[in-house]
């Protein structure tokens, strides 16, 4: 157990990093640390007894990702850089800044989160009984349906809006492009090693738009911060269902499952928008990882990793 | 001992997101709104050839052509979200 919270704390110091580095994406850590594991073994062979590696390293991983998925949303807010997981929560979190309350964005999002990670961590387990192989059978069939379904919600609030056209357009331009950056054998070698294509193609979809837009030759407006809660615990739980489902199936992430949610139970603020957004994200890592440790199977490069990690030991 | 470990960093997590984001305030109210937009700009478009190389900024220049669609017609930005579905559609 203090094995765990030690190993914790440092993990926590490194989601700091990778959560506020644009870029930098917390599953590049984990594949580091795997790949590092016998440079890891042996320097921690001093410190703690070999058995005790693998938990280090899961526990390292598991709060570096918990953390990461906290912080990202404050480069988010403050500069506009996107993550996979919250790129649709800069528009909101931008409006914000601009409007002195960039501080209310950011405690929506830690509230939301710190909602979905403790239920989460309380669901955990007994959800793993639920998931029996029959269910996760059916899960993995209905997956298609899901996703169609999805799509159709999004392209169902372009036509409410008069840009079906446009929308369809641009869901469809934008799915090229994902399928050539993650299913084409495209090069992206960097100068330090292998990247992620993902890096670029979310930055120039989601963040250097909305950058580039922006009112400039202004000083940011002074940030208040009343300290209080702007949002309660609905948005949180509304993620927390939302991440439940969205965290069983691939390509719907945390921003999909809020504007799914925010079509059936409509968000009427950005702060609210942003804490569901904050809340679906968190309780997808935990319950991935934890999936992950228990199945042995899935979807996340930081749940492989920890996954590796265990089956060493 | 994942769900200590998803407990502490949870709690660290909160705390950390709140002192960030106060430390960013601070700084951002110093700042020239359009040097800091620039100083970004740069930062990422620099980041994108260091970390993924040439290709890299292939896939930015038509990912920004693609990102503008919503700005200039008032389509929802969530339509970009295909980006993620329909590879995983194809799969």
């Amino acid at each position: 157990m203090l094995t765990a919270s030690m190993s914790s704390l440092l993990g926590g110091m490194f989601g700091l990093f990778t959560g506020l580095v644009p870029g930098i994406h917390v599953n590049t850590l984990a594949s580091l640390m795997l790949l590092s594991y016998p440079a890891l073994e042996a320097a921690l062979s001093g410190i703690v007894p070999a058995e005790h590696v693998p938990i280090v390293i899961c526990s390292i991983i598991m709060s570096a990702s918990v953390v990461h998925s906290y912080v990202d949303f404050v480069p988010s807010v403050f500069i506009g850089a996107p993550d996979a997981e919250d790129a649709m929560s800069i528009l909101p979190g931008h409006r914000l800044l601009l409007s002195g309350k960039g501080m209310r964005a950011v405690r929506a999002a830690a509230i939301g989160s710190l909602i979905g990670c403790s239920v989460a961590i309380a669901i955990a387990v007994p959800l793993q009984f639920l998931m029996t192989d029959d269910v996760t059978h059916y899960l993995d069939r209905i997956t298609k349906i899901v996703l169609v379904a999805v799509s159709g919600i999004l392209l169902l609030n372009e036509y409410n809006r008069g840009n079906l056209f446009l929308g369809t357009i641009a869901f469809v331009l934008s799915g090229i492009l994902g399928y050539a950056v993650m299913r084409l054998p495209i090069p992206c070698e960097g100068l330090f090693g292998e990247g992620t294509l993902l890096m670029p193609m979310l930055t120039g979809l989601f963040g250097l738009p909305v950058m580039l837009e922006s009112d400039s030759g202004h000083p940011f407006p002074k940030q208040k911060d009343d300290g209080k809660d702007p949002v309660g615990f609905i948005p949180g739980l509304k993620g927390v269902v939302m991440g439940t489902v969205a965290g069983w199936f691939p390509g719907i992430t945390s921003t999909v499952g809020a504007t799914v949610s925010s079509t059936i139970m409509p968000d009427n603020t950005p702060e609210r928008f942003i804490a569901t957004v904050a809340s679906i994200g968190s309780v997808t890592t935990i319950l991935s990882l934890v999936t992950l440790s228990i199945s042995g199977g899935g979807r996340s490069g930081r749940s492989s990793s920890s996954v590796q990690s265990s089956a060493i030991l | 001992m994942m769900l200590v470990a998803a407990a502490v960093g949870s709690l660290l997590g909160y705390h950390l997101t709140i002192l960030s984001g106060r430390y960013a305030s601070k700084l951002i109210a110093r700042v020239d709104q359009a040097l800091m937009n620039r100083a970004v700009i740069v930062f990422l478009v620099v980041m994108v050839p260091v970390s993924t190389g040439l290709w890299g900024i292939v896939i930015l220049i038509l990912a920004l052509i693609i990102g503008y669609i919503p700005l200039n017609n008032g389509t929802g930005k969530t339509v970009l979200c295909g980006c993620l579905i329909i590879p995983s559609l194809l799969m």
